[in-house]
Order: structure tokens, then C-alpha cells, then sequence
């Protein structure tokens, strides 16, 4: 595993930030770190990157403890926060060479480690440029060049889309792609989940600092299809529901009065099936499309099966 | 550069920052038009290199210590503010290197001023009278500016260790505290060296004479190697590691044995006078640090749940580990106290302090024990309260109120009832009677206690309330 995390607790003063977080994250895998404002998500990164220290449970990172040995943890990670600062005086080049010199042991290997990010986040067109006229794309590059340039087998990544102009955003949604082929293990904490669904392959949701989700992401778009279905209100739920589940392929229903989102595998039972099924048993449906699932929608899910458990 | 970028990244981002070659070229054409002026002003009368040399001490003062000192507050401070410090603290420098790297890099270029001003400052110390003196008081320049400059990175990071990681921290207050202290050093300093016959002065430590100059640069040079000592170990903590006080505790131990050699008499090695005198020294030293320490270290809740979880599982390690200066402090002035309560009335000892008490009206032995319990009740009061601001619910000027309420409480308030015989709910006072002295403080103490378990509790409350 590149990183366990094991009944971790976080507490500021004035709020504990999380409660008993326990999960674990795969190597090369993309993790979409999802929550509402003041769920946790820096709180949790800041942790991981052995920044800040949890009032008790475990972190480990590629096999180090973030209490016992930080040091090993930070040469393992690279950390691009949300409000991260840049030296606004010192040219492009300068600023990756401190950060390089100032990240690798083994100085032999800085000016092709130098080389290598300037590569990957396609910065070599400005790299005498002062960072403090760059624009918030170009530093949000150099941030992320600032971040891999000791080549971290883990990234974090805290909101790095904000703030960002639509054409930005798709460069790094690619730049994500790329590093994730190159076998880097990724955390991205968004707020803009459109864009984590395009390279994300786990999503972590965070809820009032516990984890509420945390799953692997299919990849057959297909597979991740809902039925969504508007059912006449003369129906009692119940039965109703009953009668649903007991068609074979459907997985799971998700019932809001009478709109219903059923899932269904489409490797079992069409959809055509599925609407014979459904007039067969009499059931007078309004509406009936297809819905392709996508991290808003299971986020949103998620978070809706949460606020439900918890007024119960 | 690559060189230095190999020896020292956060040297070398310093020079890139601090030195262009306009403002290299700029300070030294400065200072030699100083120079020049002094020459091209000369009536005649007096050698122009004796006017140069008061120039380029006061030239040195200025840029590179006062000046100095803000430039290496700012060191931290300006990191912490814009952002960047978390990328040091995930670098691969080590805390030397990059304790190095800040107080050296960061004021570079006042080093270079100073540097300038140095070299004229020893030449012209030939054309004085005393030159061999003014050679020394050079190394002591240089002693102090290291010294003054690790102390104000000390107090930065100290500074942003307890402070919320959104809040942006203005230099004034550090750099404020800074020019304090080298005010008080500053006229130590005045003492021995610019009066002239101060020069020649000696004074007696583990019983040998030394000049007063000498002994300054020697002590100059040993306290600056603590507050590097602290620098260094700030800088660990800041990295991540986690040390115990233990640094603190040997700091202490050389500050005693440091001071009990002004006590001790000729020809002798231990003398119980002697070290009841430095007790008592220590005793209120550590009093007062306990609440400087208190006052300026972090005291939010989770540090005290931390050490409690660690205590309840008797995990003494991890405690010894978290636990801040000023509770670690507080147990060696009470320590030292008692010491001194023990000298006074076994050994019959320290006729300093005797003399003291009697002053104070304190003749026998049991208002004299009393009046030892009742500082240490005010004290628990004191951090009780001061633990009551911080674990409130808006604790950003709790350390403030903390100060406007001492200062009301053992000056102000004194000041204004005197006479009216309150003044013993306020601080220990021995006029009032035995059982006020010791009544007044335990009843504070024991309500400052009791509402601070109460906000504990409630504390405690509220964060399973939540979950």
C-alpha cells in the first residue's frame, strides 16, 4: 500500500477536523479527495504530508510512519497546497533550482531532475521569467513542477484547479494523466469533480471530518450507467421498490418520492429488459433514460445516503 | 552559485534574494562617502581615523545588528506569511544547514555593510589608545550580532508555532522585543567598554580575576552558542522532529553553574552561601521565565489532551516529548525555591536574602515558609488564568489580556488601593497576617482550578458531541 491510514483523529481547538479516519490508498492509483468546505480534505493531506500531527492514530507512507519519521515521508511526497507561495523575486529557474538542490540528496541528479519537471509541466518557454508576473496558470505550473521536481513516487494535490481559467484547468486535467502513466500515486482534493472524474480512479469522500465513501472508480462508463425512472404516484413505495429489486441486474435503487435512480448491470439485463419488466408488473412509468454516472452524481449519492444515516 | 547550491540551497536562495549587484555596489559607496566626508571635514586638530572608528562602530551597530535583526525576523516571518515555509519544512536541508542558511542568508547583506564597517572599525582601533581592547570589543560586535540575530529567528519561529496558519504575523512585535533586549545588552555593553576605564576593570569568577572585557567576549561567545543551540533545536521541532526538552534542562544547569561562580569565594569550590545566593537567582530567574515562556508558547487545548492521553497511559516518553518550557520550567523554580526555604532555615545561610526578607517584614521561619507557599499559589492562579483565556472560545488575544492583566494586577491595582490593606488578594504580602497570606492565594488558586476543570469538561463535551 502507498499510504495507510489507520483511526487517525485530528483535533483543532476549537473542532476536531477528523474522527477515527481509517483507509488505504493504492500505488499508481488517482484519488479524487471530495468534501464539503471544513470536511477535513487539508486537514488529511496536511497529515499525510507528515506537516501536521493527529492527536492519535497512524499514517503510514510507502511503509514510513509520519510521527516517527517525517523526514523519509516528505522525501516520499510531493505537496502542492491550496494557498501555496512561490519566491515572486527569483526567476522561474532559480525557484526549481532552490527547490530541487534544497529536495535531493544526491546532487548529481538535480540538473536532469530540473530537466525532467520542466518537461512534464511544459514550463521551458518561460523559465527566466520572475514567477511574480507569471499568470495563475503558468504558476500553478510551477508549483506543481516545484512539487514533482524530486521526483515523489506520492503527489497531493489541495484544490489545485481553483482559481484557474477553463483552457488551465484542461492542461492540468491532462498533466494529472500524464504523471498518473508515469506512475505516480495522486490525491487531488476539488471542488470541481467534473474534471477529477476524468482521470480519477478512486474517490474519498470526506463528511464533518469522517470518511463516508471510499471506493474504486469502474472504469466501463457503461457498467456505471443509472436508469433513471419517474414512476405514477399512485404507487406505494415499498411494494414498489420490492418488486424493482427483484429483477435481475439491478443492484441498487435510490428513492426520492417517486423519482427513482436504479442501477443496473448492463452485463446482465439490458435496459429494453428492464422496461418490458417494469410494464409487465403493471408499473405506470412517466419517464424512463439512461444516466451516466459521473463522480457528481456518486458523490452527491454518497453524500445524501450520509445525511440520511445520520437524522436516523 | 552551484556550489553554494550544493553546500547550502537556503544560503544560496538568500544571495539570489538579498544581493544584486545594485545594491552591492550601493553599500559600500555609501560608507566610503561617509569616510570621505570625515577626512574632507577634518580641521586638523584631531586624527580623522579616531572619528572614523566612532563612525564605523555606530556604522556596524546599525546595519548589521539593528538593522540585522529585522532582516532575520524576517527571515521566518516572511516565509511563514507568503506561503513558502511548508516547502522548507518537506526540504532535505537539515535544521544546521537551514538555521545556517536563514541567519547567515538572510541578513547577507547587512553582513556585508557590517563586514565594511568592521574592517574600518579594527584598522582605525590602531590609531587609538587602547587598540588591543578595541580589537576585542570587535570580536564582541561580531559575538553580539550572531547572537541578537539567532535570537530573533528563535523568537519568529517561536512565534509562528502558536499562531493560526491563516493569520499573517507583522515583524513590529518581534523586532520590538529584539531591540529590548539589545537595549539591556546594549548597556552591559556600554558599561565595560565605552567607558574608557571600564576597559581595565576585573571582576572575580570561580575565584580568578578576569578583565571585565575579556569576560564579556568569553560570555558573549558562550550564550551565543546556546542560542544557536536553540536555533538548532527550534529548527528540528519546526522540522518535524520531536525532542524533548532536555536542551533546556542542560541550558539551565550551565546558567547555574555559570552564575554560582560570581558567588563563590576564593580558594574554594563549594560554599553553601554561595549556592543558596545562586539558587535564590535561579529561583527567580525561572519564575519569570516560566511566565515569559507561558505567555509566548503555544497553549492550545490539543497540546494539553495530548499530554493528558499521555500521562493516562502512562506514556511518560511521549509527555516528556510534547511537553512546553514553561511546565517544565515551573517545576525547577518551585524546586529551586524549596531549595532555598532549606539553606535559609537548616543551614542558616544566605544573609542576602535574609537581609531581603527582613526588609520585606518577614523575621521567622513559618512566615517565611508561608510566603514561599503563597508565591507559588499566585502563580497557579496566574497560569490558571492564563490557561482560562486560551481554552476560551475566542483565544486570539488571550495572551494579551494575559499581560494588561498582570500589569493591572501587580502594579496598577497595588498602586491604587495602597493602604487599604487588599493587597495581599493580589500578590503575597506578609502585612496582613499568616492566614491572609497563605488563605487569600489558596482560594484563588482552588477557583481558578475549579473553573478550569469545568471548561475542560466542557471542552471535552462538546468534541464527543460532535461525533
Amino acid at each position: 500500500m502507498m499510504i495507510k491510514v489507520s483511526n487517525v483523529t485530528f483535533d483543532y481547538p476549537e473542532k476536531r477536523a477528523l474522527n477515527q479516519v481509517s483507509f488505504q490508498i493504492e500505488p499508481g492509483s488517482i484519488t479524487a479527495l471530495v468534501g464539503p468546505n471544513g470536511s477535513g480534505k487539508t486537514t488529511l493531506l496536511r497529515s499525510i504530508a507528515a506537516l501536521s500531527k493527529p492527536i492519535s492514530g497512524d499514517i503510514m507512507v510507502n511503509g514510513y510512519d509520519t510521527l516517527l519519521h517525517p523526514r523519509e515521508v516528505h522525501s516520499q511526497i510531493g505537496f502542492l497546497q491550496d494557498l501555496f507561495g512561490l519566491y515572486d523575486t527569483l526567476t522561474v529557474y532559480q525557484c526549481l533550482s532552490f527547490m530541487a538542490y534544497s529536495r535531493i540528496t544526491d546532487k548529481d541528479e538535480v540538473e536532469s531532475a530540473i530537466e525532467n519537471a520542466i518537461e512534464q509541466v511544459g514550463i521551458a518557454g518561460f523559465l527566466h521569467k520572475k514567477v511574480g508576473v507569471l499568470s495563475r496558470g503558468m504558476r500553478q505550473r510551477v508549483g506543481i513542477a516545484s512539487a514533482i521536481v524530486h521526483r515523489p513516487t506520492l503527489l497531493l494535490l489541495d484544490e489545485p484547479a481553483s482559481g484557474l481559467d477553463p483552457e488551465a484547468r484542461y492542461e492540468l486535467s491532462n498533466l494529472m494523466v500524464n504523471l498518473a502513466e508515469k506512475g505516480m500515486t495522486i490525491i487531488v482534493s476539488s471542488h470541481i469533480l467534473a474534471e477529477l472524474a476524468d482521470y480519477s480512479t478512486h474517490m474519498l469522500v470526506l463528511q464533518d471530518g469522517n470518511v463516508v465513501e471510499h471506493k474504486k472508480l469502474k472504469s466501463n462508463p457503461i457498467s456505471r450507467a443509472f436508469v433513471y425512472l419517474e414512476i405514477g404516484a399512485e404507487h406505494d413505495l415499498a411494494p414498489l421498490l420490492d418488486k424493482i429489486k427483484l429483477f435481475r441486474g439491478v443492484t441498487e435503487i435510490i428513492s426520492v418520492d417517486e423519482k427513482l435512480h436504479v442501477k443496473l448491470d448492463t452485463l446482465i439485463s439490458s435496459k429494453h429488459q428492464f422496461l418490458k419488466y417494469l410494464i409487465s408488473e403493471n408499473i405506470s412509468v412517466n419517464d424512463f433514460s439512461e444516466v451516466k454516472v459521473n463522480l457528481q452524481d456518486e458523490y452527491i449519492k454518497t453524500v445524501s445516503q450520509y445525511k440520511l444515516n445520520k437524522s436516523r | 552559485m552551484k556550489n553554494i547550491l550544493k553546500f547550502n540551497p537556503e544560503l544560496a536562495k538568500n544571495i539570489w534574494l538579498e544581493l544584486s549587484p545594485q545594491r552591492l555596489i550601493t553599500m559600500p559607496a555609501i560608507l566610503l562617502l561617509f569616510v570621505f566626508l570625515i577626512f574632507s571635514l577634518n580641521s586638523g586638530e584631531e586624527n580623522p581615523w579616531t572619528t572614523v572608528h566612532y563612525f564605523s562602530f555606530y556604522g556596524f551597530i546599525f546595519i548589521g545588528i539593528l538593522w540585522g535583526m529585522k532582516s532575520s525576523s524576517d527571515a521566518i516571518l516572511d516565509e511563514y506569511n507568503e506561503k513558502t515555509w511548508d516547502w522548507q519544512k518537506m526540504s532535505s536541508i537539515g535544521p544546521w544547514k537551514l538555521a545556517i542558511g536563514k541567519l547567515i542568508g538572510s541578513t547577507i547583506y547587512n553582513w556585508y555593510g557590517a563586514l565594511i564597517c568592521w574592517g574600518l572599525f579594527m584598522y582605525s582601533a590602531t590609531y587609538t589608545s587602547q587598540p588591543i581592547e578595541e580589537f576585542k570589543t570587535g570580536f564582541l560586535l561580531v559575538t553580539i550580532m550572531v547572537g541578537l540575530h539567532g535570537l530573533m529567528i528563535l523568537i519568529a519561529l517561536q512565534l509562528i508555532r502558536r499562531t493560526n496558519a491563516n493569520t499573517k504575523i507583522k515583524s513590529n512585535r518581534i523586532f520590538l522585543t529584539g531591540i529590548l533586549f539589545a537595549g539591556i545588552l546594549s548597556s552591559i555593553f556600554s558599561y565595560f567598554t565605552l567607558l574608557g576605564s571600564s576597559k581595565m576593570m576585573q571582576l572575580t569568577w570561580y575565584g580568578i580575576a578576569i578583565p571585565s572585557l575579556d569576560f564579556l567576549l568569553f560570555t558573549s561567545v558562550v550564550y551565543t552558542l546556546w542560542i544557536l543551540a536553540g536555533l538548532y533545536r527550534s529548527m528540528r521541532t519546526e522540522l518535524q522532529f520531536t525532542d524533548p526538552p532536555s536542551w533546556w534542562l542542560f541550558f539551565l544547569i550551565f546558567h547555574f553553574i555559570f552564575q554560582y561562580g560570581f558567588f563563590l569565594p576564593e580558594g574554594k569550590m563549594v560554599d553553601l552561601s554561595a549556592i543558596s545566593t545562586t539558587l535564590t537567582l535561579l529561583f527567580v530567574e525561572t519564575m519569570l521565565l516560566t511566565y515569559l515562556l507561558a505567555l509566548s508558547e503555544n497553549k492550545d487545548i490539543v497540546l494539553f489532551r495530548k499530554l493528558i492521553n499521555a500521562l493516562k497511559s502512562s506514556d511518560f516518553p511521549t509527555f516528556y516529548k510534547y511537553v512546553p518550557l514553561w511546565l517544565i520550567t515551573l517545576p525547577i523554580a518551585k524546586i529551586a525555591g524549596f531549595l532555598v526555604l532549606l539553606f535559609l532555615l537548616i543551614f542558616d545561610e544566605n544573609q542576602v536574602l535574609k537581609t531581603f526578607l527582613k526588609d520585606y517584614g518577614l523575621t521567622n521561619k513559618v512566615e517565611i515558609v508561608c510566603f514561599y507557599f503563597a508565591i507559588l499559589l499566585f502563580v497557579v492562579r496566574d497560569l490558571g488564568i492564563l490557561l482560562l483565556l486560551n481554552f476560551s472560545n475566542r483565544p486570539q488575544r488571550a495572551d494579551t489580556s494575559m499581560l494588561v492583566y498582570l500589569v493591572l494586577i501587580y502594579l496598577i491595582l497595588p498602586t491604587l488601593t495602597s493602604g487599604l490593606g487588599i493587597s495581599v488578594i493580589l500578590y503575597p504580602d506578609i502585612t496582613q497576617g499568616i492566614i491572609p497570606l497563605i488563605g487569600f492565594p489558596l482560594v484563588e488558586a482552588i477557583a481558578v482550578i475549579y473553573f478550569l476543570v469545568k471548561k475542560w469538561q466542557e471542552i471535552s463535551f462538546n468534541y464527543q458531541r460532535n461525533f
